[in-house]
């Protein structure tokens, strides 16, 4: 079984930065929280209330939004903006993932080194194009910070809607997850074909 | 449930509540025996298994947590271990078999008499079994229809032989069992329906699986997967007899000054030290933890381990050998409803030996991952991994890949090794373990020969795409086989066939440790055979009032 390959990626996802143990096993009521924020929080932006951030400054939450959004763009289909990403992480930061904090946000001031060196007139991430944050993200595409970007950003998008991600499951809907509890066969497309196949082989035989 | 004082002697402390452990405590409760069973890990049940890919599987609910108990790994006893996640196994009550696979063919004939059919093979420490297959086909069977497995037989040309068919039908194929199917086929190859321990329909007052999803690496909150937390457990509870002791973390088995055990000391769940007396000792804490212990169990009489005059404890280590290949597709597959595997093949379980080295093993067909891990690891290599085309790919892929699974032998090196770490210890203060673990060459070449295989079916099935992992030397392992292994003689082994320790008369050991090989990928259903086994063993020594005696030469 891949399991082995599986789980020892999963450890790796844990010492991305650096770290090397499992920060990732904190008791999870702390993260329930994490994601019930989330999604007060994002109820509140909506209702046009100032965003409620526990660990990130506005500028670096502005920054985070803009590197997710850029890992996960909201095309004709919802993205990481839409999902609630940066949320999730700010709580995700301040309560599970603490020995992820100062990797994250040295990874945050590399990006805005970079940026600093790429555009040098600039303010911050948030008020460049997206052809120029995107320029800034490929630069540093092979790091380790980025790599933590896109694993929380992944986790963000990709997790449980209870756990405060992937809001209204823009997630799940957009790689096809379907998270009901059960389900009945035929599952795809494959094993529908040859279940209709082997039916009617069944009735050919019996001809 | 029954509550035993640690000042009672009773008749069995367990050490794990898994495969094996879960078996015996329940024949020898059910037996008139009194049994306590320790497991380091908490008594989790049904209701407390979640449909959460972060929290089970990133956050360690159900298995071993590295920053509390780290392990040290090194290729060659040459090197200075570093601490790295080296192992997966289960813990909580139920041990792995509330997290595997379930995928569970026997051994074959070949895999106990290797040694005299092949020959030595040079770096191996390659032995005989001192049982055959024959002797353990009726637990073989007795595991399928009291654990619960559904499958087929007289499809597979290269099944052994059995005494009984399987208690239930195969569970419904999946797409990646009618792809891997028609691709076998055009190879003139030859796959048949997975056997499976989950119930393919409800089974005595268990429910039949739902489907849902949620299987490999998570618990079932049906009970439908057919772990030793929903069957022997429970009955072995009923029996009055039997106590299921967690957050108990076993570190010392003691002895007497005439080199009997006497009982076992643990930590409880506030970490005080506590000694329960038992007039014996059977070991199934898997194939690390077993062999760990052991070692952690010197005394005067036992300087080098607790049963080790061999010198072998913790020798032997085996993981099996992995190698995946990836196949896209044009229509959905939906692999993350119902369990993994439904159809695997075995045609090269028995390598030629023309071929040049000695292994074997076979492939399943499957895609065992949810959508955080696929976002970050399942898409081929040179994909993008952010933006506009990795949204696409995720959205497109996530639910049309499948993955090709072979499995196949490791050989016993000496070598690969469980010792304990001389610096680094866990939270408990407690030494850890430390993994030596190098492939023998012809594991290797056992992997690249059944990578070639699962990429030749690829090309045989309608895939737009496919890729492969290479071929590395292992420094991950989940089937942890070999440490304590059997036979019958004292110096190349560390138990008997009854499962006795060689030096111990009252110490038994039954996990993944006593294999001799290590099976071609697939071990857990031969443990639990095993486990049945030793069962009848023990009690048919007790009953001869020979659980005491010293003992005999073989």
């Amino acid at each position: 079984m891949n399991t082995a390959d599986f789980s020892r990626r999963s450890f790796l996802l844990q010492s991305l930065a650096g770290a090397g143990s499992a920060w990732l096993a904190a008791a999870w009521p702390e993260l329930l929280a994490a994601q019930q924020h989330a999604q007060h929080t994002m109820r509140s932006v909506a209702a046009g209330v100032p965003a409620n951030l526990e660990f990130l400054t506005p500028a670096q939450a502005a920054d985070v939004e803009a590197i997710t959004s850029l890992i996960i763009p909201t095309t004709d289909t919802p993205g990481a903006r839409e999902a609630g990403v940066v949320y999730f992480i700010d709580h995700f930061l301040r309560t599970i993932a603490t020995e992820q904090q100062k990797p994250f946000a040295d990874g945050l001031v590399l990006v805005d080194g970079k940026r600093k060196e790429l555009f040098p007139a600039s303010a911050d991430c948030a008020s460049l194009t997206t052809a120029q944050q995107t320029e800034i993200l490929k630069v540093i595409e092979n790091t380790p910070a980025f790599n933590l970007f896109r694993s929380f950003t992944m986790i963000g998008f990709l997790g449980n809607p209870e756990d405060g991600a992937n809001r209204d499951m823009v997630g799940w809907k957009l790689v096809g997850f379907d998270n009901a509890p059960t389900h009945t066969p035929p599952f795809g497309y494959y094993d529908a074909e040859y279940t209709a196949e082997h039916a009617d082989a069944t009735k050919e035989g019996k001809k | 449930m029954r509550k035993f004082a640690t000042s009672d002697e009773v008749d069995f402390a367990i050490i794990g509540s898994g495969a094996a452990g879960g078996v015996l405590a329940k024949e020898l409760s059910t037996a008139g025996f009194s049994v306590v069973v320790f497991e380091q890990g908490p008594y989790l049940r049904e209701e407390d298994f979640q449909h959460n890919e972060f929290r089970t599987i990133f956050q360690h609910t159900l298995t071993n947590n590295p920053k509390r108990q780290p392990v040290t790994f090194r290729k060659t006893e040459q090197e200075k271990a570093k601490v790295q996640p080296t192992l997966l196994y289960g813990r909580v009550v139920g041990g792995g078999t509330v997290h595997f696979t379930t995928n569970y063919w026997r051994f074959h004939e070949i895999d106990f008499i290797e040694r005299s059919k092949r020959g030595a093979v040079a770096g191996a420490a390659l032995a005989d079994w001192p049982i055959t297959y024959a002797d353990l086909e009726p637990y073989y069977t007795k595991v399928e229809w009291e654990i619960g497995v559904s499958g087929q037989t007289g499809v597979s040309p290269f099944d052994p032989p059995r005494s009984k068919p399987y208690p239930m039908p195969p569970l419904p194929i999946k797409s990646t069992g009618a792809i891997f199917e028609r691709g076998a086929r055009k190879m003139g190859w030859h796959p048949f329906p997975a056997p499976i321990a989950i119930l393919s329909q409800n089974y005595g007052n268990r429910a039949g699986c739902v489907h849902c999803g949620y299987c490999e690496q998570y618990g079932c909150e049906m009970g439908a997967k057919s772990s030793t937390l929903a069957t022997v457990i429970p009955e072995a509870e009923r029996t009055g007899r039997c106590e299921i002791r967690a957050e108990s973390y076993v570190h010392e088995i003691r002895t007497d000054a005439a080199g009997r055990a006497t009982g076992v000391a643990y930590f409880d769940a506030r970490k005080a030290g506590n000694f329960q007396k038992a007039k014996a000792v059977i070991v199934c804490a898997n194939g690390v933890e077993t062999p760990r212990l052991l070692l952690m169990s010197k005394s005067p009489l036992f300087p080098q381990g607790l049963a080790n005059s061999s010198g072998l404890v913790g020798r032997h280590l085996m993981f099996n050998t992995y190698t995946l290949a990836y196949g896209q597709y044009e229509h959905p597959l939906n692999e993350y409803k119902s369990q993994t595997v439904t159809r695997v093949l075995q045609d090269f379980y028995e390598l030629d030996s023309n071929l040049g080295f000695c292994g074997g093993g076979g492939l399943d067909m499957r895609f065992d991952m949810h959508p955080i891990a696929y976002s970050l690891w399942g898409l081929p290599p040179g994909a993008p991994r952010w933006g506009a085309e990795y949204k696409s790919e995720i959205q497109r892929n996530f639910t049309r890949t499948g993955i090709v699974a072979c499995h196949g032998s490791s050989l016993p090196v000496a070598t690969n090794s469980v010792s304990l770490d001389p610096e680094i210890v866990d939270e408990w203060g407690l030494p850890a373990a430390r993994i030596t673990y190098k492939d023998h060459p012809d594991d290797l070449k056992t992997g690249q020969y059944l990578l070639a295989r699962a990429m030749e079916l690829l090309d045989a099935t309608p895939a737009l795409r496919k890729w492969s992992d290479p071929v590395r030397e292992q420094q991950f392992g989940v089937h942890l086989l070999g440490t304590c292994r059997m036979g019958n003689d004292p110096k190349t082994s560390v138990i008997n066939s009854d499962h006795r320790a060689h030096d111990v008369p009252n110490l038994f050991l039954c996990d993944g440790s006593s294999l001799v090989t290590g099976g071609r990928g697939q071990p857990t259903m031969t443990i639990q055979a095993l486990a049945y086994r030793a069962a009848d063993r023990i009690v048919a020594l007790a009953k001869r009032g020979e659980l005491s005696a010293p003992a005999r030469a073989s």
